[in-house]
């Protein structure tokens, strides 16, 4: 993958901040898929810009910060899957042309007799859903609705055994294309728990300065003072966490080393977004816990995307499972 | 005679470190637990300055290796793994740049190569009995008759004064007007007539830092660094770099290898608490690593360093007692013999006595929150600092 340069980062950056500080538009999901930002990491020869993780991040990013970033990070997992394994699928034509909506399905499946088996559930809802199992990636239709997510997304459960399933390509490079997918996608959605975090922080700021009570500003108060820093400073590291991760993912690394990466940057995203969360609550007291308050949607939406890909428990079971590398004296010399 | 040090491959750097260290270093100097006096510790100095590596971050012009914040994250890695010694490198770390940003030509000629060669070790001469957190109420007093001035006060908790030939103070020259204003700093030898030294026994055991007396010291007035009243100037910029290197990962990269250690030797290291901790403790470690290049950028940039950093400084402190804490924990009771600490072998409550200190000195983790949410964040009155 070629690095996003500078310039094109910054159009990126400037065209999605103009978007999402625009009026939010009925039909959101058209407005984003004429932008193309739902198809952009399909190679150039489908239909798509050739981006990457970091531009996905760019564009989930920025409109994370007007709760608009549904479906970015899902149609980037499906987009970057398609155009790592099956780019001139008719799957990667609908995605293409805004035609059907195309969601990666992750999760357990087996395959049985020739067939797929096993529901998947908490899917997001589209149309068809790429699916792989054993050594293969499957085209999937069939989502049915059950349930509203925390944030107010419809979610779907897969029923594999009654499903109509097209084979898009076999062999080995799909499980490794989902690995990486996955470990790509992990990133882009810890870009908007951050920038979640980031809003929630703002906003938190500006009501401590403006808010009185006792007859001066919530600002004006140590304990709260203390806090406030150590939002700002849970922000900040997640945010140098992440901009390091995405710059060494960007132009592609060794799997273990993606894994390792994607995984701690979204278990800080988790933390700082959960603890931005908390606190930001209790700042603002009990417009904090009021439904039509200004915190509510950023709270319901870190609240659903952090277990998405991964609880940061989750990411660093992961992690250690493919192995920590400060393991001690790595580069002791012999002479010591 | 200078080289390009950036220039080099990292492997290649790390490989001339390595062999250099495994030349140079003795290797009853390797991973000590306590700082030695400088008599144990200056040949490894003055070899680092005979190869030109005694300063990584000054500019090649003053003989420094001049690396970028990368290299010199590298640099630390690999002196840290080889278990090399604890100098008494104040002037190379936090004086040298100050001199560097505000000394005039002949200070610069003056003390920047005999700092390089270690012929000058130096101690700062901040705090006082009734100014710590709040550093700028000093009373330590320097009084300037024409090209002399005369000190007359106490600090304490100077760190090493024992050991330093050279002591860089904060005076209050003047005692009208805001705080911060009338605050000189001064560069002292320390053989003046009329300076006293007493060590003071930390909670580790070791003598480390000091009470020091002043009592009619006087130097010329070109000791003087940046202007007369200005000083408290020169000690934000010299904080500054203070606060980048007590945030550096590098106290709480030691303190993982001794968690580790400390997990193995307690049979835990199949019990699932247990290796979640190692995680979150490499990911604070390498975490931190990335907020610390982050700033180090930022520095390299501009060469100036913002408020934001206290953040850096929060974090790795409090990182690393955190994961000493764990350690401690782990030892349980094999903690509790009170043995002095070994080359190598973990030492649970030495390194949580040792832990302590990072949240207090260079700035309070408080007065840092302070900082942060005044004057980064824009939270309640403005105060100066």
């Amino acid at each position: 993958m070629i690095p996003l340069d500078p310039d094109v980062s910054r159009m990126i950056a400037d065209s999605v901040a103009r978007h999402a500080a625009g009026q939010a538009t009925a039909d959101h999901l058209s407005s984003l898929q004429s932008q193309g930002w739902l198809h952009c990491a399909l190679p150039e020869a489908s239909g798509g810009l050739g981006f990457g993780v970091d531009a996905a991040a760019l564009i989930a990013g920025g409109l994370a910060r007007a709760c608009q970033a549904e479906p970015v990070a899902t149609c980037f997992m499906a987009a970057r899957m398609l155009a790592l394994v099956a780019p001139d699928s008719p799957p990667a034509a609908d995605l293409a042309s805004g035609r059907r909506l195309v969601a990666l399905a992750d999760g357990r499946v087996r395959v049985d007799g020739g067939r797929l088996a096993g529901t998947l559930t908490h899917m997001p809802l589209a149309e068809v859903y790429l699916v792989v199992a054993d050594d293969a990636l499957f085209a999937v239709s069939g989502g049915v609705e059950q349930g509203t997510r925390l944030d107010g997304m419809p979610l779907a459960t897969l029923d594999l055994q009654h499903a109509e399933a097209t084979r898009l390509s076999q062999g080995p490079q799909a499980a490794e294309a989902l690995r990486q997918v996955r470990a790509e996608g992990r990133l882009v959605v810890a870009a908007e728990l951050l920038a979640h975090a980031e809003v929630m922080l703002d906003i938190t700021l500006d009501h401590m300065r403006t808010r009185q009570q006792f007859g001066q500003s919530l600002g004006h108060f140590q304990a709260l003072q203390h806090k406030a820093a150590d939002l700002y400073g849970a922000a900040l590291l997640s945010r140098a966490v992440l901009d390091a991760a995405i710059a060494r993912a960007a132009p592609g690394l060794a799997p273990d080393d993606l894994d390792r990466l994607a995984c701690r940057a979204k278990a800080r995203a988790n933390d700082a977004a959960m603890a931005m969360a908390r606190g930001a609550i209790q700042m603002f007291g009990a417009l904090g816990i009021t439904e039509e308050g200004p915190l509510a949607p950023h709270v319901r939406r870190v609240l659903a995307l952090v277990p998405l890909l991964g609880t940061s428990a989750e990411l660093r079971r992961a992690y250690a499972r493919i192995g920590r590398v400060l393991k001690r004296n790595t580069s002791k010399d012999q002479a010591a | 005679m200078s080289r390009d040090w950036n220039a080099m491959a990292e492997e290649d750097f790390r490989a001339h470190l390595r062999a250099f260290i495994a030349e140079l270093c003795p290797a009853n100097l390797r991973h000590l637990r306590l700082r030695q006096p400088p008599t144990v510790t200056m040949p490894w100095y003055r070899a680092l300055h005979a190869a030109g590596m005694i300063a990584p971050g000054w500019p090649a012009e003053f003989g420094g290796m001049a690396l970028t914040p990368e290299r010199h994250l590298v640099y630390i890695e690999e002196m840290e793994a080889a278990g090399t010694p604890w100098l008494h490198d104040s002037g190379v770390r936090n004086l040298g740049p100050a001199i560097i940003a505000f000394g005039t030509d002949a200070q610069k000629a003056e003390y920047l190569p005999k700092i390089a060669a270690g012929e000058q070790i130096w101690c700062q001469g901040y705090s006082e009995p009734g100014a710590g957190s709040d550093l700028a109420s000093l009373r330590c007093a320097g009084r300037i008759e024409g090209d002399r001035i005369t000190i007359t006060g106490q600090k304490i908790w100077t760190t090493s004064a024992h050991h330093a030939t050279h002591c860089f103070c904060l005076v209050r020259t003047a005692g009208d007007g805001p705080k911060q204003h009338g605050i000189t700093f001064v560069l002292v030898d320390m053989a003046t007539p009329g300076i006293t030294v007493r060590p003071i026994r930390n909670l580790g055991g070791e003598d480390d830092f000091c009470e020091v007396f002043f009592d009619g010291a006087t130097v010329g007035t070109d000791c003087i660094l940046g202007a007369v009243d200005d000083g408290w100037k020169v000690a934000r910029s010299l904080l500054g770099f203070e606060r980048i290197w007590a945030g550096s990962p590098r106290r709480a990269r030691r303190a993982l290898d001794e968690l580790e250690a400390m997990v193995r030797t307690a049979g835990l290291e199949d019990e699932g608490l247990w290796q979640d901790r190692l995680v979150q403790a490499e990911f604070d470690v390498l975490d931190g690593q990335d907020l610390y290049s982050r700033f180090a950028d930022l520095v390299s940039v501009d060469g100036t360093i913002g408020t934001e950093v206290s953040a850096l400084k929060i974090h790795a402190t409090e990182a690393f007692q955190r994961i000493s804490d764990w350690t401690l924990e782990a030892a349980g009771e094999r903690g509790t013999r009170d043995d002095a600490p070994l080359p190598g072998q973990p030492a649970p409550a030495f390194t949580w006595f040792e832990s302590r200190a990072p949240t207090i000195f260079s700035g309070a983790n408080e007065i840092h929150r302070n900082i942060l949410a005044q004057r980064v964040l824009g939270l309640g009155k403005r105060v100066a600092s």
